[in-house]
C-alpha cells in the first residue's frame, strides 16, 4: 500500500519535473482559483448560522441546518420547485435542442453570403440585454402588441389573448424568448464541431447513396456527439438554474406564481431583505444538486454512450 | 534563454495578478456605483477622504465663533462629510450632475464644509447590507431602511445620539417635536435621525383622477361613491371613446405599482386595514371593503373597459398610454396625472386648453366613515446614521442638526439662492434669496411661476441636491413655508386649492400605525404577506364570473393565511397599542 502510494508520487514528481514549465506558467491561473474560487467558499458556513452582516461567521450563533430545513418546509417551496424544474426541462428539451437543429440547418447551407448573414443575424439576439429584450416582448405579445393585432386582423381570435398576464402561457414565453436569444449563439459550438467532420465519411456515404439526412444520421451526429454529451451533463448541473433576470423583467404580479424560481425567492428573502444565511443555504442546497446531478449524468452517459466529461 | 523567458512571464502574471487584487485608492468627490460593488468602491472613497478627515475634523465641533448668513458656524478646517445615500437607483440626469457639483461647490466656500457623496445606481438596501458585511462604509449612512439601521445598531456601528440631544441637537429634538418618544428604541436611545421625516398634513398625497375637460362635457356630474365615479368614467368613454389620433381608450388604467393597500382607503381601511375600538387589526383581504375594491376594478374588468394590460404595464408603459391620452381614469398619487398629463401636453402645445387636464377627485364607499387616502406618516421610514467610522461624531452630528434649522432646511429643500446658472443657457435660477445678514424672501417671479405651474421643474435641479441628512416636510412654523417649492400657496392656485377642496377630509395620521422595530418573523411574514396577494389579488381583478371571483378571493386568503397574516395583524396592533401609549392617546 505504501510503496503503491510511494510509486505514484515518484510518478507525480516525475511528471511535473517533466512538465514543470508549463507548471510554472499555471502558477497565476491556480493562485486565481485559489483566491477567487476557493477561499471565498469558507462563506458557505453562513448558511448554518444565524448570520449577522458585519460579525465574524465564527461568532454568529450555530443553527445547523434550520435554513435548509425553513426552506424545504416554507408553503411556497413546491411551487417554486415546480416553476424551477418546469422551466429548465423545457430549456433542456426544446431549448437544447433547438441550437443542435439550427446548426444542422446552417451546414447544410452552402458557403456563401446568405449563410453567412444567417448565421451573423442569429447571434444577435444573444447580445441585447433583457431589459432591452423584455421591452420588445411587452411590444410584441400585450394585449394590444404587434402579435394579438396581426390574430385578430386575420379573425384568429376576437379578444386579445393575454399572453403576458395569464400565468398558463408564462414558461412557454420563457421557453421561445430563451432559443430566440440563446439558439445563434449556442449553435456555435455545433458549427465548431461539424467542422472537424471527416470529409472522406461523407464521400464515402455519397458513393454509398446515403441522402441528407442519413449523412446526418450516421455522420454528422456522431461526430458531434461527444459536444452534445458534454453540453447535456452541464446543462443537468445547471436544472436548478432557470433564470433570473428574465423573470424580472418579463414577470408581473398576475404570472408570478409561475415565474417564481429558486432564484427569484432566493434573491427578495436572501438579498433583498438581508437575510444572507436564507440565501447561502439555498444556494448551497441548488449547488449540491448540481453537483449530484452532473456526476451522476457523466456515469450514465460514460455507460451508455461511451463519452462523458471525466 | 527559454527557461529564463517562461519564468519571467510567470513572474511577471502573477505580479500584475497580485496588484490587481490590491486598492487602486484613487477618488473624486462624487461617485456612483451599481448595488454589489457598493462596499468596494465606498472603501475608496473613505480611503480617499479618511486622511483628510483625520486631521480637519477634530477642531470643528469646538466652534470658530464665525457664523454665516445661514447661521453655520464656519469651522477653521474643512469639515469633511463622507456620506453613503442609500436611496439607490441613482440615475442622474446632466442638469441634476451639474446641480450637485454646484451644491458641493457652494458649501465648501460659503460652510467650509466637503461632502463625498457615494450614490447607488442598483438597490440601496442591498448595497448598506452588504457595505454592513463587508465593514466599508463611511461615516454617514442616509436613507437607510429602518431594519438595516437596528442591524447597525445591534453591531454596536451606529453612534447613540442620545447623549447630544439637549446640546448639539437642539434643533433636531425642535423638528421631532412630540414625535420624538417614538424615534427612542426600548431603552430610550436615538441611534438615528430620519432621513426624511413630517408631512404637510394639509395637503393630499392619494386620490382619484379625472379628465377635468371630459367630466364637464358629460355634465360635470356629482362623484360621491365608487359607483358614482364609475359611472363618470364609462360616461366618458361612451362620449369621447377614441383619443385624437383614433386610438381606443379605457376607463381605467393600473400599472405595477398599484397597490390595494392604497385603493382600500376609499373604501374606509387605513393603509389597507380595518382598525378596530379596541386597536386590533384586519387586513383588507379579509373584510367586504376589501372585497368591494377588488369587486369594484373586476366590473371594469368584466365589461372591457379596464386596461388589459394593467398587471404587465410598468410605470413608463403606462405614462405612455396615459400621455397618449388613452385612459379617462385613475387611481394615485396626485402628482401623477399632473406628471403623466398636464404637463407632458402644455409642453407639447402651449397654446393648449387650461381645462384639459386631470382633476384630483375623492369619494367613499357609502358603508365607509370616511375616506383614508393619504397616510400621514410622521416618523417616516428611512434613516440617517453616524457610523463607527465617525472621528469626529459630534461635529457631524452639529451639520445634521443645522440643516434642521429652518435656514438648513431652506437651504436643503428650496436650494442654491441668489441665482445659479442654468446649464450653458447664459440664464440664472433661483427659488429665493438670501443677504448676508441672513434676511430671506422668495423670489417673486418664482412664486408667480409655481402659482401658474409655469416653473421649470428641469432648470430646478441645477441649484438643487443638497443631500438630505435630515429633513422635515412640515410646515414651519409661519404655517406657509416648507421645504417643497411647489407645495406653498394653494389658495393661491386654482387647480391645487380644487384639489384641497375635494379632498381635505381624506387624509389621516398613520404615524401610530408605523410598524417600525419588526422581529424576522415578521419580516418574513411581511415579504409573504406581499408575494401571497402580488401572485394572487390579479385573478380577482381579472374574474370572469362571480365563480371565478369567489374561487380567487378564497385563494387570495388562503396564500395570505398560509403567509402568515395573523402573525403580522398581532405585531402591527400591540405595536400600534405601544404607540398610541406613548402619545398619550
Amino acid at each position: 500500500m505504501v510503496e503503491g502510494i510511494k510509486k505514484k508520487a515518484g510518478h507525480c514528481w516525475k511528471m511535473f519535473q517533466k512538465q514543470r514549465q508549463l507548471w510554472l506558467l499555471c502558477i497565476p491561473i491556480i493562485i486565481w482559483v485559489v483566491l477567487f474560487a476557493y477561499v471565498p467558499m469558507y462563506g458557505l458556513l453562513i448558511a448554518f448560522v444565524d448570520y449577522i452582516p458585519g460579525m465574524s461567521i465564527f461568532k454568529c450563533n450555530f443553527v445547523g441546518l434550520k435554513y435548509f430545513r425553513d426552506f424545504v418546509l416554507s408553503p411556497v417551496f413546491l411551487q417554486l420547485l415546480r416553476n424551477t424544474l418546469a422551466m429548465s426541462l423545457l430549456g433542456l428539451t426544446f431549448g437544447f435542442a433547438a441550437p443542435i437543429l439550427f446548426a444542422l440547418c446552417l451546414n447544410e447551407l452552402k458557403e456563401g453570403w446568405f449563410k453567412k448573414t444567417v448565421q451573423t443575424t442569429s447571434y444577435l439576439p444573444h447580445f441585447i440585454s433583457w431589459v432591452v429584450a423584455g421591452s420588445m416582448i411587452f411590444m410584441l405579445l400585450s394585449n394590444e402588441g404587434i402579435i394579438n393585432d396581426i390574430l385578430m386582423r386575420l379573425g384568429l381570435t376576437e379578444k386579445a389573448i393575454p399572453f403576458l398576464t395569464e400565468g398558463k402561457y408564462y414558461w412557454v414565453m420563457y421557453t421561445l424568448a430563451n432559443i430566440w436569444k440563446g439558439m445563434g449563439w449556442s449553435s456555435i459550438i455545433y458549427l465548431s464541431a461539424m467542422s472537424s467532420m471527416d470529409s472522406e465519411l461523407m464521400e464515402a456515404g455519397a458513393v454509398d447513396g446515403m441522402g441528407r439526412l442519413g449523412a446526418v444520421k450516421h455522420v454528422i451526429l456522431p461526430t458531434i456527439l461527444p459536444t452534445i454529451v458534454v453540453q447535456w451533463i452541464i446543462g443537468i448541473g445547471g436544472i436548478l438554474n432557470a433564470g433570473f433576470e428574465q423573470h424580472l423583467v418579463l414577470g408581473n404580479t398576475s404570472t408570478q406564481a409561475y415565474w417564481d424560481v429558486i432564484d427569484t425567492y432566493s434573491y427578495r428573502y436572501g438579498i433583498q431583505l438581508g437575510y444572507y444565511s436564507v440565501g447561502t443555504a439555498v444556494g448551497l442546497m441548488k449547488s449540491i444538486i448540481g453537483v449530484a446531478l452532473v456526476w451522476a449524468t457523466n456515469w450514465f452517459c460514460r455507460k451508455k454512450l461511451d463519452t462523458a466529461i471525466f | 534563454m527559454k527557461k529564463k523567458t517562461m519564468s519571467l512571464i510567470a513572474v511577471a502574471l502573477t505580479a500584475a495578478m497580485l496588484a490587481g487584487c490590491g486598492n487602486a485608492g484613487s477618488n473624486g468627490s462624487t461617485g456612483t456605483t451599481g448595488g454589489s460593488d457598493a462596499p468596494a468602491a465606498e472603501s475608496k472613497a473613505a480611503d480617499a477622504a479618511g486622511d483628510a478627515q483625520e486631521e480637519a475634523q477634530a477642531p470643528v465641533s469646538e466652534g470658530s465663533g464665525n457664523f454665516n448668513e445661514f447661521g453655520w458656524e464656519v469651522p477653521e478646517e474643512t469639515l469633511v462629510i463622507n456620506i453613503l445615500d442609500a436611496a439607490g437607483d441613482y440615475a442622474p440626469t446632466e442638469s441634476e450632475k451639474v446641480g450637485e457639483a454646484n451644491v458641493i461647490e457652494y458649501f465648501k466656500e460659503k460652510f467650509n464644509v466637503e461632502f463625498n457623496i457615494q450614490h447607488i445606481s442598483g438597490d440601496g438596501t442591498e448595497a448598506v447590507n452588504l457595505a454592513l458585511a463587508s465593514g466599508d462604509y463611511p461615516d454617514i449612512i442616509r436613507y437607510v431602511p429602518f431594519t438595516v439601521m437596528e442591524k447597525f445598531v445591534q453591531m454596536n456601528k451606529a453612534v447613540d445620539l442620545t447623549p447630544y440631544m439637549d446640546t448639539l441637537g437642539t434643533n433636531l429634538k425642535k423638528s421631532m417635536g412630540e414625535h420624538y418618544p417614538l424615534f427612542l428604541d426600548g431603552d430610550s436611545k436615538l441611534w438615528y435621525v430620519p432621513s426624511m421625516m413630517g408631512s404637510i398634513d394639509d395637503f393630499p398625497d392619494y386620490s382619484a383622477h379625472i379628465r377635468y375637460d371630459e367630466w364637464q362635457g358629460i355634465g360635470s356630474p356629482e362623484i360621491k361613491t365608487p359607483d358614482d365615479f364609475y359611472n363618470a368614467l364609462n360616461a366618458i368613454l361612451e362620449k369621447y371613446p377614441t383619443t385624437p389620433n383614433g386610438e381606443s381608450r379605457y376607463a381605467i388604467s393600473l400599472y405595477d405599482s398599484t397597490s390595494p393597500v392604497d385603493l382600500c382607503g376609499f373604501w374606509g381601511l387605513k393603509s389597507g386595514y380595518d382598525i378596530d375600538d379596541e386597536g386590533n387589526f384586519t387586513y383588507w383581504a379579509f373584510t367586504d371593503a376589501g372585497k368591494e375594491m377588488t369587486k369594484f376594478l373586476n366590473r371594469f374588468y368584466l365589461d372591457g373597459t379596464l386596461d388589459p394590460d394593467s398587471f404587465a404595464n410598468n410605470f413608463e408603459q403606462w405614462k405612455t398610454k396615459f400621455s397618449n391620452e388613452r385612459v379617462v381614469g385613475m387611481l394615485g398619487s396626485w402628482w401623477i396625472s399632473y406628471n403623466a398629463g398636464h404637463e407632458v401636453w402644455q409642453s407639447l402645445d402651449p397654446n393648449m386648453p387650461e381645462d384639459k387636464r386631470f382633476i384630483q377627485i375623492g369619494f367613499k364607499s357609502e358603508d365607509a366613515d370616511a375616506a383614508y387616502l393619504s397616510a400621514k406618516n410622521f416618523l417616516g421610514s428611512r434613516c440617517t446614521i453616524i457610523t463607527d467610522k465617525a472621528k469626529d461624531p459630534e461635529a457631524l452630528l452639529k451639520f445634521i442638526d443645522w440643516q434642521a434649522s429652518e435656514l438648513g432646511q431652506a437651504l436643503t429643500g428650496w436650494g442654491i439662492p441668489n441665482g445659479t446658472p442654468i446649464g450653458d443657457t447664459g440664464e440664472t435660477g433661483k427659488f429665493w434669496d438670501i443677504d448676508e445678514e441672513g434676511n430671506w424672501s422668495v423670489d417673486p417671479e418664482a412664486k408667480e411661476q409655481l402659482i401658474t405651474e409655469t416653473w421649470d421643474y428641469e432648470a430646478e435641479h441645477y441649484w438643487t441636491g443638497v443631500p438630505w441628512l435630515f429633513v422635515n416636510q412640515s410646515r414651519w412654523d409661519d404655517g406657509e413655508h416648507n421645504i417643497w417649492p411647489n407645495q406653498m400657496w394653494y389658495s393661491e392656485n386654482k387647480w391645487k386649492s380644487m384639489m384641497l377642496d375635494n379632498l381635505s377630509d381624506t387624509i389621516f395620521d398613520s404615524s401610530a400605525m408605523s410598524l417600525r422595530v419588526k422581529s424576522d418573523d415578521i419580516k418574513m411574514a411581511e415579504q409573504a404577506v406581499k408575494d401571497a396577494w402580488q401572485m394572487n389579488w390579479s385573478a380577482a381583478v381579472q374574474a370572469n364570473s362571480d365563480a371565478e371571483f369567489d374561487a380567487a378571493w378564497k385563494q387570495l386568503q388562503d396564500a395570505l393565511n398560509v403567509a402568515g397574516i395573523d402573525k403580522l395583524e398581532e405585531a402591527l396592533a400591540e405595536n400600534y397599542k405601544t404607540n398610541m401609549e406613548k402619545l398619550g392617546q
